[in-house]
């Protein structure tokens, strides 16, 4: 149901869902406000970004490096000050806020949460550890934004179900993360959050979701968290092997019968599989941190060294396969695996951004069933291949 | 207008209540009038539409809706038991009349009246209640004891009813409070009544957080009878008059210095303000003062609100500067940490001026810089 609303300056007036209501407002508004219906929103918080000061613009980073503006992060306690506060303000952070407030009292209202109690905003019982962020759906419809929570989960920010009772206890703190927060904050030429989408490969994917949203939130175990991490590579060697596999049975004529069971054999190696995904390459010093961290571990575990200047992608391998075929060990490594599976959280977010894999489409094979006549596999290819083609 | 019975005394809020019952078009006639006039009497509730279009029915149909209960803040000196005296009473004074409990009915009986015009059935009767006699805190009192309908009135719409004269005439010290949507600029003795409001609130809750319901609820029930409260009007004036005060004293100290000029690199943006009036005369600054002011009080520090300002003279006024330079950045660095700044703010200025102003301690007592490093230390403290 439709909210009316009325601002002179001083005071929002609200009329909706069966209520009315109001409270002071000292947010600025424009003569030329933006459109409430081109704009949706989500509902975050964090355990890094906790100062009222702590408002972003947010940009959405596509893969070739272009960026577009996304819209506006602020905490709902940004909303309370009074009218000196907003005098140095962005305009378009000040439009952006109104879009907000009119989304916050609209949810608050279909909620029933609305109660006159103090006559301020907080009579919208918003948790005061709420953060909300405003984008345009011209650059992300609500669908596409799912594929932007790993990269705000990088930044620190987690998405909340439920606005009004957020614990941020619930929530851990990834010492590696708060690092770059500090840092990040300290850069007065850090003004804007870039976020980035996974690759079209992640879209959808259940288990991706389950990731951002539950699993590393209250997965505390550092080697369930790093194999968690590691499903995701996982993925992307299924893809891989997916592909390479068609793309020898297309060309299989063209082989010979020993090249053909090489080029096979190599679709069971998993390092050989894993370089392919990490020709992208290293992309950042998160890449040389994991690797120092790695190489620490190593020497302190005894553990045979990788060659210098080995990449990122056998140091990760090494280590899932220490805790794979060592966890008896590894677990006396508990406080280091905690820091480097902290570490490991943001290079996957990365590679789910980077990767340049593309799962090759309609590609089919068909399998002789020799227990079947000839037409009856004719015809079952037909259907594989697809229509009259086939026929030939 | 039937008087139905003899008045009710009210000890607590020292009113007598008159039971009455009159047909729709009589009561319309008596608070048509007041309703217009008083600009603090809500809106109508229009997304309320099918229950007040229910209640019309209800109405056509004749059926008894509950009391409406009004007030009159003329003092009725006649007989109780002269009922007639008594409606002539309510009608003579029908301009002062206040709903405190039934607005959005009224609004409804108004639209029947207009719809039905001529025809309206006068014979639809109502029973209105109404208090005599009863001033601005016994109003404040009931709203808030009865006010827990549909569409309840804000807390600040509560507490302004009580100190609404005084937006618009003038008082002794010669104060000026006006409305946040006036346009009107602030000045040493000019302050926006809803600020002057907050700070109050935060003198008689002793807080510098803003006020809650049900707080000011507790406060005021806390009071041995109301008079008690009535005399806070005259606090009221007092603690905005020894502020007002305060800020000149930094003012004539300040004058003609560019605070921007004077933090050089220190600070090159974000001021919490850029002179005397901008960091004083806000919200956050005197909520501070008001709680700290109570809490000296309180501690026995001082009897009276007017004694603050007679150690004023002994302000160390060399260090005013440097203080204040000090106070910005202190405030720059609650704007980059804290999670609420605004209350984060109030919290500062409520040590800063209880430092300042505690003339039990020698060590800060009038002392500016002494003053804001000790509420930098409690705040970080507190935080």
């Amino acid at each position: 149901m439709e909210v009316r609303f009325s601002f002179d300056g001083v005071e929002l007036k609200f009329e909706g869902h069966g209520k009315s209501g109001g409270f002071p407002l000292y947010v600025p508004d424009s003569a030329d406000p933006l459109d409430d219906d081109e704009y949706e929103y989500c509902y975050l918080c964090s355990n890094y970004f906790v100062a009222e000061d702590d408002y972003f613009k947010v940009n959405l980073k596509g893969q070739d490096g272009t960026k577009s503006t996304l819209g506006w992060l602020f905490p709902i306690n940004l909303l309370k000050e009074d009218a000196v506060f907003y005098q140095d303000f962005d305009e378009f952070l000040l439009r952006y806020m109104h879009v907000g407030i009119h989304k916050l009292v609209e949810h608050s209202l279909s909620m029933d949460k609305w109660a006159l109690e103090k006559g301020t905003i907080d009579d919208l019982q918003y948790s005061s550890d709420l953060i909300l962020l405003v984008y345009r759906k011209k650059i992300c419809t609500t669908e596409q934004f799912q594929d932007v929570i790993p990269s705000l989960f990088d930044f620190g920010y987690h998405v909340v179900d439920d606005p009004f009772g957020i614990d941020l206890s619930h929530y851990p703190i990834n010492p590696y993360r708060k690092e770059k927060t500090v840092e990040f904050k300290n850069n007065p030429a850090q003004t804007c959050i870039n976020l980035r989408s996974v690759s079209p490969l992640f879209a959808g994917s259940g288990y991706v979701k389950m990731l951002f949203k539950d699993t590393l939130i209250s997965q505390r175990d550092p080697f369930l968290k790093y194999f968690s991490l590691y499903q995701i590579v996982e993925i992307l060697m299924r893809v891989v092997y997916g592909n390479r596999y068609f793309e020898y049975v297309e060309k299989y004529a063209n082989d010979d019968r020993h090249n053909l069971m090489d080029k096979f054999g190599e679709l069971s190696s998993e390092a050989k599989l894993i370089k392919k995904i990490y020709e992208i390459g290293e992309s950042g010093t998160e890449y040389l941190d994991f690797i120092d961290s790695a190489k620490k571990l190593l020497k302190k575990m005894d553990e045979e060294t990788l060659k210098e200047g080995a990449p990122f992608d056998d140091y990760m391998y090494k280590i899932r396969n220490l805790i794979v075929h060592n966890l008896r060990i590894m677990h006396d490594y508990e406080k280091e695996m905690t820091y480097l599976s902290y570490m490991y959280e943001t290079l996957i977010v990365d590679l789910m951004c980077r990767t340049n894999l593309k799962r090759e489409e309609n590609k089919q094979i068909y399998v002789i069933d020799r227990t079947k006549s000839r037409k009856a596999n004719r015809k079952a290819l037909a259907r594989v291949m697809g229509g009259p083609t086939a026929r030939k | 207008m039937e008087i139905l019975a003899n008045p009710i005394f009210d000890k607590k809020i020292g009113s007598y209540n008159v039971m009455t019952q009159m047909n729709v078009v009589e009561y319309m006639n008596l608070i048509r009038g007041s309703v217009k006039k008083n600009e603090l009497q809500r809106p109508r509730v229009r997304s309320s539409k099918t229950i007040y279009a229910n209640l019309k029915e209800d109405l056509k149909a004749g059926c008894l809706i509950p009391p409406i209960v009004l007030s009159l803040y003329s003092q009725y000196n006649g007989s109780v038991e002269d009922k007639a005296e008594i409606e002539k009473f309510i009608l003579e004074h029908k301009d002062q009349l206040f709903i405190l409990d039934g607005l959005q009915r009224t609004y409804t009986i108004q639209d029947l009246l207009d719809e039905l015009g001529e025809e309206a059935n006068v014979g639809t009767i109502i029973r209105v209640e109404v208090y005599l006699g009863l001033n601005r805190e016994g109003v404040l009192y009931r709203m808030l004891t009865l006010n827990t309908g549909q569409t309840p009135m804000s807390l600040r719409h509560q507490i302004e009813i009580i100190y609404l004269d005084l937006l618009d005439n003038r008082n002794d010290y010669g104060l000026k409070f006006i409305r946040d949507n006036d346009n009107k600029p602030k000045d040493v003795d000019s302050f926006y009544f809803s600020e002057a409001i907050d700070a109050f609130t935060s003198f008689v809750s002793q807080d510098y957080l803003q006020i809650t319901r049900e707080k000011l609820l507790s406060t005021i029930e806390s009071f041995d009878n109301l008079s008690k409260l009535k005399n806070e009007k005259d606090a009221f004036l007092d603690l905005i008059n020894v502020y007002s005060q305060f800020i000149k004293k930094m003012n004539n100290i300040l004058k003609g210095k560019d605070i921007k000029e004077l933090m050089g690199d220190e600070l090159r943006e974000h001021f919490y303000g850029e002179n005397t009036l901008s960091i004083f005369n806000r919200s956050q600054t005197m909520t501070g003062y008001a709680a700290a002011v109570a809490r000296l009080i309180q501690d026995e520090v001082y009897d009276d609100i007017k004694d603050v300002a007679f150690g004023f003279d002994n302000l160390n006024e060399e260090d005013v500067t440097e203080s204040i330079k000090k106070l910005l950045l202190c405030m720059d660095e609650i704007r980059r940490t804290a999670k609420k700044i605004g209350n984060a703010q109030r919290c500062y200025f409520y040590y800063y001026f209880k430092s300042l102003l505690d003339r039990e301690n020698d060590e800060t007592y009038m002392e500016p810089m002494k003053s804001v490093n000790k509420a930098l230390q409690n705040y970080r403290r507190d935080q």
